[in-house]
């Protein structure tokens, strides 16, 4: 067995600030802002109609009306937004992933923690070719890993090779992504 | 069997009071329904009880096997659990005083999956716990990743009655005992109230009534300190006698007045520690430890699941806080985070507490409702002050602490391989003034510390990640890597 013992200094740890993070498939901008739309409408038609009474008469339409002809575009427009700007990476050792527009959150989940990897599409995500990819560690829902965004061909490469990681051994050829 | 019949009925009623004291109100309300009634009725409800007992009982069975407890249960379905021994973070005896006649003990263990995979033996012999006690330590002796540690036991730790005194003084039952009798403050203020209105009353009472300031502080003195004796009564209860050994790379507690406890914890699935000093603490110079383990964050720091270590003075605790994590510096003083954070957190409490008070104001017509926004307003700053003030961290070469808490205050230290996930979230006020904060979480919950250089948040999580992926493949390929030299 050999041993190596060198010593390290600080600035040669690999940095995450070096890392070229991957924008999430090109259709997860349009499918958030479509689920925004299909959410958010419904929502302001069902206020605008609320009965007028209260302490302020007609308060709960007007916001409805405002809602639905300022809040509404403006809320999918930061949705679309935020969409294009989810990120990820795949190191050796680690998973990556940045989301946020207001709040960046730059998650980085080492692939020795994960305890096994699931993957989810909505009928939604379908219609757009897309499928989350869910790393589930022993922390916890805070430990988790959420990666939203991949198309279905990117996330069963990323689910194999972390499968291949967590239980070493001979990677599965192809394993389709879950209807 | 009849203490298993105990615990059912017992845990029924707990979990189901609030369906209990509704059909007591129905009882009282209905006039049909007699104490005869009332009385067959509870009759057979516990026969049905002890029918069900009997067959639970009759159908529990457990083992012991080659590395395997097994445990067979069930009513109506049939469940088979299997705990791999090797998988146990905590095992605990308890004996309530009611079993000790009988010598018979109820033993649980912990599992890192959390309360579900908890496996409970009631009411078995004393000789067989131990017995079973001793034959897990062996088998967990023969695991690979088990520390060799000390086999003396020679205490640790051994609580003296002044420290158990201060403890109960100093711990959280106070405000935990306060939540519990609330609502019942309300009748009992009545009842005073009626009763030294009576005009057949002592003048020193009648002297009481006269004057409501009076009365009001004699009140409330009198209920803080019977809060007071009920807490130390309470921690008497609890901790009489606890005692903390370490032998074989297990650290074991044994206390309780009434219901004698013992608990075992493995020192390889210890995630963090949590050095924590309340209010009343901090005025008594006390400390307690919490040995945190997988899943152990849900609970709170009293319940039977966490391994809490009560009535330290400040080096007690900093000796057994370097015995749990081993190769620990502990730096003083703790490094603050960025000023920014005060700014913010006085922001926050100024804002919410305006916009609260002023839509209260507005909702109800009344401007008294300002008040709340100009109090707010008044203490945004102090209460920002302190929670900056408070918030402390600190990296050594192995280890993280994270201190936080506005009055009490809760440190929480841990190695830096224990982390689970590294999260670094920005703001765009946090970007704009190149500061970030960082959360590292860990099987027993999430530690964050905010508001620090965003140069230090992305070094810190760099050497977290590198000290978490070396480890882990050292741990895989059984092969010593490089060594950190640190900052």
């Amino acid at each position: 067995m050999t041993f190596s013992n060198a010593q390290l200094h600080p600035a040669e740890l690999p940095a995450l600030a070096d890392i070229q993070l991957q924008p999430v498939a090109d259709g997860y901008a349009r499918y958030r802002l479509l689920h925004a739309l299909l959410v958010w409408i419904p929502a302001l038609i069902l206020l605008s109609l609320l009965p007028t009474q209260g302490p302020w008469p007609g308060l709960l339409p007007l916001i409805g009306v405002w809602g639905l002809v300022g809040l509404g575009p403006l809320y999918s427009a930061l949705t679309w937004l935020e969409a294009r700007r989810r990120a990820y990476a795949l190191r050796e050792h680690d998973l990556i992933y940045r989301s946020g527009l207001f709040v960046q959150r730059t998650r980085i989940l080492p692939v020795a923690r994960i305890q096994h990897v699931e993957t989810v599409s909505g009928p939604l995500e379908r219609l757009f070719g897309l499928v989350r990819l869910n790393c589930f560690t022993a922390g916890g829902s805070s430990g988790d890993l959420l990666l939203a965004g991949l198309d279905a061909a990117t996330a069963a490469q990323v689910r194999d090779y972390l499968l291949q990681r967590v239980e070493p051994g001979p990677a599965p050829d192809h394993i389709p992504p879950d209807d | 069997m009849i203490f298993l019949l105990a615990r059912g009925v017992t845990e029924f009623a707990r979990q189901n009071l609030p369906l209990l004291i509704g059909a007591g109100a129905w009882i009282t309300f209905v006039e049909r329904v007699g104490l005869q009634q009332v009385t067959v009725g509870a009759l057979l409800l516990l026969l049905f009880a002890a029918l069900l007992t009997l067959i639970y009982h009759r159908r529990f069975r457990f083992r012991l096997e080659e590395d395997v407890l097994r445990v067979q249960k069930g009513l109506v379905r049939q469940v088979e659990l299997k705990v791999e021994i090797s998988r146990i973070q905590r095992l605990a005896v308890e004996q309530p005083v009611w079993m000790r006649p009988f010598n018979i003990v109820r033993l649980s263990l912990d599992t890192p999956g959390g309360i579900t995979t908890e496996v409970e033996l009631p009411g078995i012999p004393r000789q067989l716990a131990e017995a079973f006690r001793t034959q897990l330590s062996s088998r967990l002796d023969q695991q690979p990743e088990t520390l060799a540690q000390d086999s003396d036991t020679t205490p640790l730790f051994v609580i003296t009655p002044v420290a158990l005194t201060l403890h109960g003084l100093s711990s959280n039952s106070v405000y935990i005992l306060l939540a519990a009798i609330s609502p019942f403050l309300r009748p009992l203020e009545d009842l005073i109230r009626r009763q030294i209105e009576q005009p057949d009353q002592p003048p020193w009472l009648q002297h009481l009534a006269e004057s409501p300031v009076l009365a009001g502080s004699a009140l409330l003195a009198g209920l803080f300190v019977l809060l007071l004796a009920a807490s130390v009564l309470t921690a008497w209860l609890r901790y009489y006698g606890f005692t903390l050994t370490s032998a074989r790379g297990q650290y074991a507690q044994h206390s309780g007045l009434l219901n004698r406890r013992e608990q075992t914890l493995s020192a390889d699935r210890l995630q963090a520690v949590d050095a924590v000093q309340t209010m009343l603490g901090r005025a008594l110079g006390r400390h307690y430890l919490i040995c945190r383990q997988y899943g152990g964050g849900a609970a709170s720091d009293q319940a039977g699941a966490n391994f809490l270590i009560p009535g330290l003075d400040r080096n007690t605790m900093e000796a057994l806080t370097r015995r749990f994590l081993p190769g620990l510096d502990l730096p003083a003083p703790l490094l603050r985070v960025h000023t920014y954070y005060r700014r913010v957190i006085a922001l926050r409490v100024g804002i919410v507490g305006a916009l609260l008070g002023g839509g209260l104001g507005m909702w109800y017509g009344h401007p008294g409702w300002l008040a709340v926004s100009a109090t707010a307003v008044a203490l945004a700053w102090p209460i920002g002050y302190l929670r900056w003030r408070t918030v402390g961290w600190a990296a050594t070469p192995g280890h993280l602490i994270v201190r936080r808490g506005l009055i009490g205050q809760r440190s929480t230290l841990f190695p830096v391989e224990r982390v689970h996930a590294v999260l670094v979230r920005q703001s765009w006020f946090q970007r704009r003034h190149g500061v970030a904060s960082l959360q590292l979480t860990l099987a027993s919950g999430p530690v964050v510390i905010p508001y620090i250089e965003a140069d230090t948040v992305a070094r810190l999580a760099d050497r977290v990640l590198y000290r978490v992926e070396s480890q882990e493949r050292r741990i895989m390929n059984q092969e010593p890597t490089h060594q950190w030299t640190g900052d």
